[in-house]
């Protein structure tokens, strides 16, 4: 048994250092006593004999984090140890922790938008098929996730659980989702709440009654200001479709404004030819209309020919605006001046995600225990003809079984597998593992999943400068986080259920 | 110029009249006057101070003491000091993860008992305090027999790890009782604890019951006065059938608590039951209170106020459950004879009834788990209070007294203490524990 140190430092924006330690998730001031006493206590270096006041101080100080928290260090095993789930201990996990169903109702979509994943410029995930899921099967699903969850049902009675209707374009479909919709209701009442991706083309009057009727959260597509969404966002016919989706907007708006302001959000993606602060403005300007961003994500740089041809001075471009933006950012958050929510969401949800860290007692499965890796099966994503698989993001080649023969807990081992095998020899020495992003999704590849080290060398430097941010903020204003804090809060129920 | 800032596992919770810092790795607890409170707020928000060891004005004594016992330190710059939790905030903010877990479920399956005690069967006034280790029924009423298997696999699978069968007396119902046990055994994690008052002849019962299952028992004596008893069997101070089945007890080995049951009559005859239970049975009793509502001043005299309701975590981890929950109530339901959810025994607010023996539709109220929850719980008293971490104690006789819990019963008497620690304050030092002061150390 080895020990690695398991921190990062960082500095504030005003060069105040600190260091966030990965073993209990805590966040520590930090000095040259305190890194000494700390590399004297791990014997780097030798204890000086005569100590001041504040050498000895500090050598307090971190052995008291050492002594009751186990901060700092690492016990690292082997990753050979770690060691593969039982299928019984999968199976156990599985019923105990399955929280969401998502129907890729359809696989046919009216828009062509020149960054979606399913297009050409993704090979990996590239779909070529229209199928649309037949009700009597999505109904099938939804009685096979029911089962699924009685025994969590039986331990947390007012627990609910989330339906999410994905495709292509879901409402293509809508009749499926209404039958969905109708036997969920009537059978398992109060048991599930309900979301749906939609690109917002059709929400046709008909369809908006159901929706309304049954609760149904929506999250839109919606880009920002009328060039930049019909700049990616276009029909089949190559024609820009913001005024269509305002136009949808507007009538719902009127129409039913309660169900506009409480369950409607919008999910803008960005590239790098995005002017941020024009979007951001957008988002600022038209809220009467446009929903609040519930995600605002970046077009998949993975597997992707989407990017060959940007120019250097592009990227330069834009790094150099999300800078000045962050900047203003965190002026705005210190001096409690409003934002937009566009920012609140892209720059503030990197705040928030450290705010929400993983802390001491926070442990992930023993058999999956680093990265951001859903155990396969948490989330389920059926597909059109019935399989299983264990997100709607990833690209169908590791399906977790059928809702005719049930979940293959065999299958879900071996994914795990192949997963902890190629990345967990790195993860183990990270110091970041508690805030790392990865996923199977974003660790897919051509020839399985694969993290490179300098796609963990980028995480890093993101997780710290996200670390400075929040710190910064703090310093000046402890009670900012509060009003993060609370804005999360309100989008909670769909966070956890839709994902753009 | 430095900038002074507290541990980040030491807590300041302010109380309406003063604070009370938590340092929570060494599990220690300290009275802080409201004026040296508001000084380290102010000091959280990285103000500048002069580090001395001249102690010429309080508020460098107070910086001084507080640094001697190691609650706080001094940093060389601004700094952002996080406070630890142990969990991720997301935790508690998840729809699904709430309610928490359930730890205990009560069932009271029988309202009948050989004896008819005044101040049983949930009557407006009579107060009881630690009415979950009593035999004392929380209300009248009728029994219904429930579906014993199906109601013991559903309690195992809300993942209870402690069931507490009691009454009235639960022997009284012998063949129920008994396949409830028979039940309970298929489910290895399950704890079945028996309450009964001990009168009939159950001592053979009772071995014969734990020479095939394993089972806790929890006897108790009420010790009344005759004016307190209107039933036709004659009481005395002990009853020797109870004697003769603890005696038995002992014999055989069997694992069980004593509880004494007293009144406001009775309240001095505490001492000699401890002497006599030492010294017959060599255990320690336990005591719960049942009195007149209009006597209100003998239950301020109760022993066991005094070291329970300021009581001190065990671990990081109770402390920052602490904090959201109630410890006394959470994760606890009772099922009562008739078939209804109770917060527990104490508590005579129902939260759902039990309709064909499925308790998992039973518990979807959302008032049980308001009763779980700190915030919801505490009184507006209790916001205002600064030992509601340290603050253990029963709220049953309050909830008799009110329907919203206020804290206008139980805590009047640590006011009091805490007026004689404000006092002290200013006389001796800054900072004190809270059970230094209760104790007379100070």
């Amino acid at each position: 048994m080895t020990y690695t140190r398991a921190t990062v430092e960082f500095n504030s924006q005003k060069s105040r250092q600190y260091i966030y330690d990965d073993e209990t998730g805590f966040i520590f001031p930090w000095n040259v006593h305190r890194e000494n006493a700390l590399k004297s206590l791990s014997g780097i270096i030798s204890e000086s004999r005569h100590k001041s006041p504040r050498q000895q101080y500090a050598q307090k100080y971190v052995k008291h984090w050492i002594d009751h928290y186990g901060a700092f260090y690492r016990k690292t095993a082997n990753p050979d140890d770690i060691g593969e789930p039982s299928v019984d201990e999968l199976r156990d996990y599985f019923y105990s922790k399955a929280s969401t169903l998502v129907l890729n109702i359809t696989e046919s979509c009216n828009f062509r938008c020149k960054y979606c994943v399913y297009s050409d410029q993704y090979p990996l995930s590239k779909k070529g098929r229209t199928r649309h899921m037949p009700p009597s099967l999505a109904i099938r699903a939804v009685d096979f996730f029911a089962n699924i969850l009685n025994s969590q049902k039986q331990r947390n009675p007012i627990k609910r659980f989330g339906i999410s209707f994905f495709g292509g374009e879901p409402l293509l479909n809508h009749r499926a989702i209404e039958l969905v919709l109708e036997h969920a209701h009537n059978r398992y009442p109060g048991l599930f709440f309900f979301s749906l991706s939609t690109n917002g083309s059709l929400l046709e009057p008909d369809i908006l009654k159901t929706l309304v009727k049954y609760d149904v959260k929506l999250a839109i597509s919606i880009d920002g200001p009328q060039e930049e969404h019909d700049r990616s966002r276009v029909d089949i016919k190559g024609q820009g479709t913001y005024l269509k989706i305002v136009s949808n907007l507007k009538y719902i708006k009127t129409a039913y404004p309660d169900y506009w302001r409480n369950n409607l959000f919008s999910i803008p993606i960005f590239d790098y030819y995005t002017d941020i602060q024009r979007t951001a403005d957008f988002f600022y300007d038209n809220d009467s209309v446009v929903p609040r961003p519930l995600f605002v994500s970046p077009v998949s740089q993975r597997n992707t020919k989407y990017y060959s041809n940007i120019k250097e001075e592009t990227l330069e471009k834009f790094n150099v605006r999300i800078n000045r933006i962050t900047a203003d950012y965190r002026k705005s958050l210190i001096n409690g001046y409003k934002v937009s929510p566009y920012l609140r969401i892209l720059i503030g949800g990197k705040i928030l995600k450290i705010m929400l860290r993983s802390k001491l007692n926070d442990k992930r499965p023993a058999f999956l225990p680093y990265t951001f890796a859903c155990v396969p099966g948490e989330r389920m994503a059926i597909q059109t003809d019935g399989t299983i698989d264990m997100c709607e993001r990833v690209n169908g080649r590791y399906p977790i079984g059928n809702i005719i023969t049930g979940i293959d807990f065999y299958q879900i081992r071996s994914i795990i597998n192949q997963y902890a095998n190629s990345l967990f020899r790195r993860c183990i020495v990270c110091p970041i593992t508690k805030l790392c992003s990865k996923c199977f999704q974003s660790a897919e590849t051509i020839s399985g999943f694969s993290v490179s080290n300098i796609e963990c060398q980028e995480e890093i430097a993101a997780v710290k400068s996200a670390l400075s941010d929040y710190v910064s903020v703090l310093i000046e204003k402890p009670e900012a986080a509060l009003s993060v804090h609370n804005d999360f809060q309100q989008h909670l129920e769909v966070f956890r259920n839709i994902n753009c | 110029m430095k900038y002074f800032r507290l541990k980040a596992d030491t807590f300041l919770i302010n109380g309406a009249n003063e604070s009370v810092l938590y340092d929570v790795s060494f599990q220690r607890a300290f009275v802080v006057c409201k004026k040296a409170a508001d000084y380290l707020k102010e000091l959280e928000k990285n103000r500048i101070i002069e580090p001395t060891i001249q102690k010429t004005n309080w508020k460098n004594r107070l910086i001084s003491q507080i640094c001697e016992m190691g609650l706080g330190y001094f940093e060389n710059a601004p700094a952002y000091i996080e406070k630890t939790t142990i969990n991720s905030p997301l935790r508690e903010l998840m729809p699904g993860n709430y309610p928490p877990s359930y730890f205990r479920a009560y069932w009271n399956i029988s309202n009948d008992c050989e004896w008819n005690c005044n101040f049983c069967g949930g009557k407006s006034d009579i107060l009881t305090w630690r009415t979950c280790i009593t035999c004392i029924r929380s209300a009248p009423g009728t029994s219904i027999q429930m579906d014993s298997g199906k109601v013991i696999e559903q309690i195992s699978k809300l993942g209870v790890s402690l069931i507490v069968i009691r009454g009235g007396n639960p022997f009284l119902k012998w063949q129920y009782l008994n396949s409830i046990i028979e039940e309970a055994q298929r489910y290895p994690h399950l704890t079945i604890q028996i309450t009964t008052p001990g009168i009939g002849h159950i001592s053979r019962r009772v071995i014969d019951i734990t020479k095939k299952f394993k089972i806790l028992f929890n006897v108790i004596m009420p010790i009344q006065s005759r004016r307190y008893n209107s039933s036709q069997i004659p009481i005395n101070i002990m009853n020797d059938q109870q004697i003769n089945l603890i005696d038995e007890l002992r014999k055989n080995k069997i694992m069980f608590y004593l509880t004494f049951l007293l009144s406001d009559i009775t309240l001095s005859l505490r001492e000699t039951l401890i002497k006599f239970s030492a010294r017959r049975w060599k255990l320690n009793p336990g005591f719960s209170y049942a009195i007149e509502s209009d006597n209100v001043d003998a239950y301020l005299n109760f022993r066991e106020q005094y070291p329970y309701p300021l009581s001190y975590w065990k671990s990081r981890e109770e402390f920052y459950f602490r904090m959201g929950n109630k410890l006394c109530l959470s994760g606890t339901f009772e099922i009562s004879s008739d078939g209804m959810i109770n917060p527990c025994p104490g508590f005579n607010v129902p939260c759902g009834k039990i309709l064909n023996s499925n308790i998992s539709s039973a518990l979807t109220d959302p008032q049980l788990y308001t009763y779980w929850k700190s915030d919801s719980v505490y009184s507006c008293r209790c916001t205002d209070c600064s030992t509601r971490y340290l603050c253990l104690t029963c709220w049953s006789t309050e909830n008799k007294m009110f329907p919203v819990l206020n804290g206008r019963r139980e805590c009047p008497f640590r006011v009091q203490l805490f007026k004689d620690a404000l006092k002290m304050a200013h006389k001796a030092s800054y900072v004190f524990s809270p059970l230094e002061i209760e104790q007379g150390k100070l």
